[in-house]
């Protein structure tokens, strides 16, 4: 069913109350790609990805991975199926996240936000999670200030530090929610510059974000979402520069100004 | 004249400041531990849970710590058959069940400051939810309750005072004693007792600040 597809979404659907904010949602993901998705604002990018690795739970459809599947259940009081919050666990072991708000731990220096997961779950020894970590911080540039606290960082270096924590549990796939809509452009550049790197690298990653320039560059495809919709999908240069409906062609000449 | 003072109520303030002082920290430890529990058990989703945790608090933070001495010696003493246990004893329980209310109360507010994005970033790399609860969650919220904890401690030792009405021999017992069984004016009796009490939660007050100091380190170091 899975052939070479990393994420299988179908039929995905969310609903808060009478509040759906996920119409019927299939998208496929293929191993390696990169996948951009764009749109304005409340438009269910954010939510679809968190939906991905279950941070949100979807009320409809279907979202499957080669670890394991999760099923949107209407009823969320009684009937989740137990298999969700297993294969969720499945899931997350390959797939890591990065949040708008790095959400790295105040109290623990960079370096040990990124030994954390290592030695606690995958009960990696001690120095080699410290070796993995040091390679990981050495690789989005952030080596220099492994001792320092969250604090005392930049916006920026402390999303390249989230980069690397999620890293450090060697996953297949990377889930990306708006990582540089809290920085100004420069930091903003220095995320993007190690997640083009993961890009070339092969990783699998699926980037919710604003920065069309990032999408057009790297993304091998990009969704256009409104309304809880995927409106468009397609090439980058396709839906970017050439879209089709008037939602996405008004969307992008406002964005593109 | 002042030697002398001193030399009178040493006899009766040397014991009453040992069971104070043992009284007041072994409630203390008692309710930083019994607190943490009713305090997860406050913030918990499961509506019965926190139903319980929800009606403690209201019990204990509403009515006088003096009633509630008094039920427990002269109620729930003999109806639970803890004849056996000293009045000092049962006042020292008693003590730990009122600062437990406190506790898990700013606990939950502590609980509540730390940003939901921290639970799900340990979410997402799979760490359970109690492991994440332990390392990630708790010391942030240690570093900031510190301040309000200690109110609640400060205001632990002071209580223990109240104790004194199931005749515990502590600190505000023997002041008591003393001025029926001295020449020394009332008065300056009770001075020299509001001193010691002070003194004590100095040494509260110090270890406080040496606490926050420590675990308060990743945010003082300043600047980026």
């Amino acid at each position: 069913m899975l052939g070479d597809n990393a994420i299988l979404a179908v039929n995905l659907g969310k609903k808060y109350g009478n509040n759906e904010v996920l119409k019927n949602i299939s998208i496929t993901v293929k191993k390696g790609e990169v996948v951009c998705i764009v749109g304005p604002s409340g438009s269910g990018k954010s939510t679809f990805l968190r939906c991905l690795n279950y941070l949100e739970k979807a009320t409809a459809g279907d979202i499957i991975y080669e670890y394991g599947q999760i099923k949107g259940t209407e009823d969320l009081k009684g009937s989740i199926p137990l298999s969700n919050s297993r294969n969720a666990k499945k899931i997350r072991k390959n797939v890591g996240m990065v949040f708008q708000s790095f959400n790295l731990w105040p109290h623990k220096t960079v370096l040990e936000n990124v030994t954390e997961a290592p030695i606690l779950i995958k009960k990696t020894k001690k120095s080699d999670a410290h070796s993995l970590a040091l390679k990981l911080l050495e690789k989005v540039g952030m080596s220099e200030r492994k001792d320092y606290y969250p604090s005392q960082l930049s916006g920026g270096q402390q999303q390249r530090a989230a980069i690397a924590r999620a890293l450090a549990m060697q996953p297949e796939i990377m889930l990306f929610d708006e990582p540089t809509s809290a920085l100004d452009p420069e930091l903003a550049g220095e995320v993007l510059n190690v997640m083009k790197e993961l890009a070339q690298e092969g990783m699998t990653m699926v980037i919710v974000t604003h920065e069309m320039g990032f999408a057009l560059e790297v993304a091998d495809r990009v969704i256009f979402m409104d309304g809880g919709y995927v409106v468009e999908e397609g090439k980058p240069e396709s839906v970017i520069k050439n879209p089709q409906t008037d939602r996405a062609k008004l969307f992008f000449s406002s964005v593109l100004k | 004249m002042k030697g002398n003072i001193f030399e009178t109520l040493l006899p009766f303030f040397l014991p009453g400041i040992k069971l104070t002082i043992i009284i007041s920290f072994s409630a203390i430890l008692i309710s930083l531990i019994t607190g943490l529990f009713l305090g997860l058990m406050y913030v918990s989703k499961n509506k019965v849970i926190h139903s319980i945790a929800c009606i403690y608090i209201k019990i204990f933070r509403n009515t006088p710590f003096m009633v509630q001495v008094y039920l427990i010696y002269f109620g729930l003493r003999p109806v639970l058959g803890l004849q056996n246990f000293s009045a000092a004893v049962i006042g020292t329980a008693a003590l730990a069940l009122y600062t437990t209310a406190y506790v898990a109360v700013i606990l939950e507010s502590g609980l509540r400051s730390v940003p939901k994005g921290q639970y799900e970033s340990a979410e997402v790399l799979n760490i359970p939810y109690f492991t994440a609860f332990f390392r990630i969650i708790l010391p942030q919220v240690f570093t900031v309750i510190i301040p309000s904890l200690t109110g609640q401690l400060i205001m632990t030792v002071k209580e223990s005072s109240v104790l004194t009405v199931i005749s515990v021999a502590e600190l505000t017992n023997k002041t008591y004693t003393a001025t029926n069984e001295t020449a020394i004016e009332s008065f300056e009796i009770f001075i020299a007792a509001g001193c010691v009490y002070w003194a004590i939660n100095l040494i509260i007050e110090i270890i406080s600040k040496l606490a926050e100091k420590r675990a308060s380190k990743y945010q003082l170091q300043g600047g980026r």
